[in-house]
């Protein structure tokens, strides 16, 4: 396969992105195949040495934010009469069951977040009553007495070293809530990807 | 492997190997070879995502009557490298704990 014809395909497997992103991603294969060319290779082994023009299409569009894959979604679909009369007449089925499916994918992230969050807010409330009982602790000794100046100092430090082990705890959460995130979108766009292919 | 330790690896090769002056897409992928084999396109995600973590920049030039992007990183891909080689430095010490014989 000459370099040519090896963007050719890559362009025709992207034919629904927006021109710009695809023309963007291409020139860096472009680039890639002119240098191994300029380092000794002909044009032949020098696309020999790249991967697939599928596997390069597939990278581009694993790459792209979700919406622009669901405008290249729907601008790839031709439909004919009888598919967008079942589209219609299904709209009361298939419309809520997805949007059910996003929402309860929405939900369970957020959920996760609300976790961190109120992980967070113990971790303030704790922080705050270690100072608070810090400011006990030096009234008291001015005018209470060493027993009761103790007993402040103590749950201040109690307080305090709860605050930094719900800390930990905090970060753990709010990491984990980044990677599920993450995991989300990516299922999202491989689910997106795949039923382009078949189309 | 985990895909996250992975990304994260992969990011400080690339940073790694423009961190000594900015290069272009083929010879970092060459300078890495003998230490890990990446393809295009597991390299062009990595530039984007570092690009737009402001992490490197990118330039166009002109090179034997075609163009080229070359990529150099910034104070903040250096920073990242840096926080990467520490807590690799963590690892390393309990891979070495975990590994040594005979503790009890």
């Amino acid at each position: 396969m000459n370099k040519e014809s090896y963007l050719a395909q890559i362009r025709q497997l992207l034919q629904s992105l927006p021109e710009e992103d695809r023309e963007r991603s291409l020139a860096f294969y472009a680039e890639s195949i002119d240098d191994r060319i300029e380092d000794g290779m002909s044009e032949e082994e020098a696309v020999a040495s790249m991967e697939s023009p599928e596997e390069a299409a597939k990278a581009i569009l694993m790459d792209m934010p979700i919406p622009k894959l669901v405008k290249a979604r729907v601008k790839e679909k031709h439909m004919g009469a009888l598919e967008i009369i079942l589209l219609v007449l299904g709209f009361p089925l298939w419309f809520p069951l997805l949007l059910t499916v996003l929402i309860l994918g929405l939900t369970v992230y957020l959920v996760v977040w609300t976790l961190v969050l109120s992980l967070g807010a113990v971790v303030l409330a704790l922080g705050l009553s270690a100072v608070a009982g810090v400011i006990a602790a030096v009234y008291f000794i001015i005018k209470a007495g060493l027993p009761l100046f103790l007993l402040a100092l103590g749950a201040a430090l109690v307080l305090t070293g709860l605050a930094i082990l719900f800390g930990f705890a905090v970060v753990g959460m709010g990491r984990l809530a980044v990677m599920l995130g993450k995991a989300m979108v990516r299922g999202l766009k491989s689910l997106l990807i795949r039923k382009e292919e078949k189309a | 492997m985990d895909i996250q330790l992975k990304r994260g690896m992969l990011d400080a090769c690339v940073l790694a190997a423009i961190q000594d002056g900015e290069s272009y897409g083929y010879q970092m992928l060459k300078d890495m070879k003998p230490y890990v084999e990446l393809s295009e396109s597991t390299l062009y995600p990595i530039l984007r995502r570092l690009e737009g973590a402001k992490c490197l920049t990118v330039r166009t030039a002109e090179h034997n009557g075609r163009l080229r992007k070359y990529y150099a990183i910034t104070p903040l891909g250096l920073a990242r490298l840096e926080d990467f080689k520490r807590e690799w430095k963590e690892l390393l010490s309990i891979y070495r704990f975990v590994t040594k014989e005979g503790h009890e």
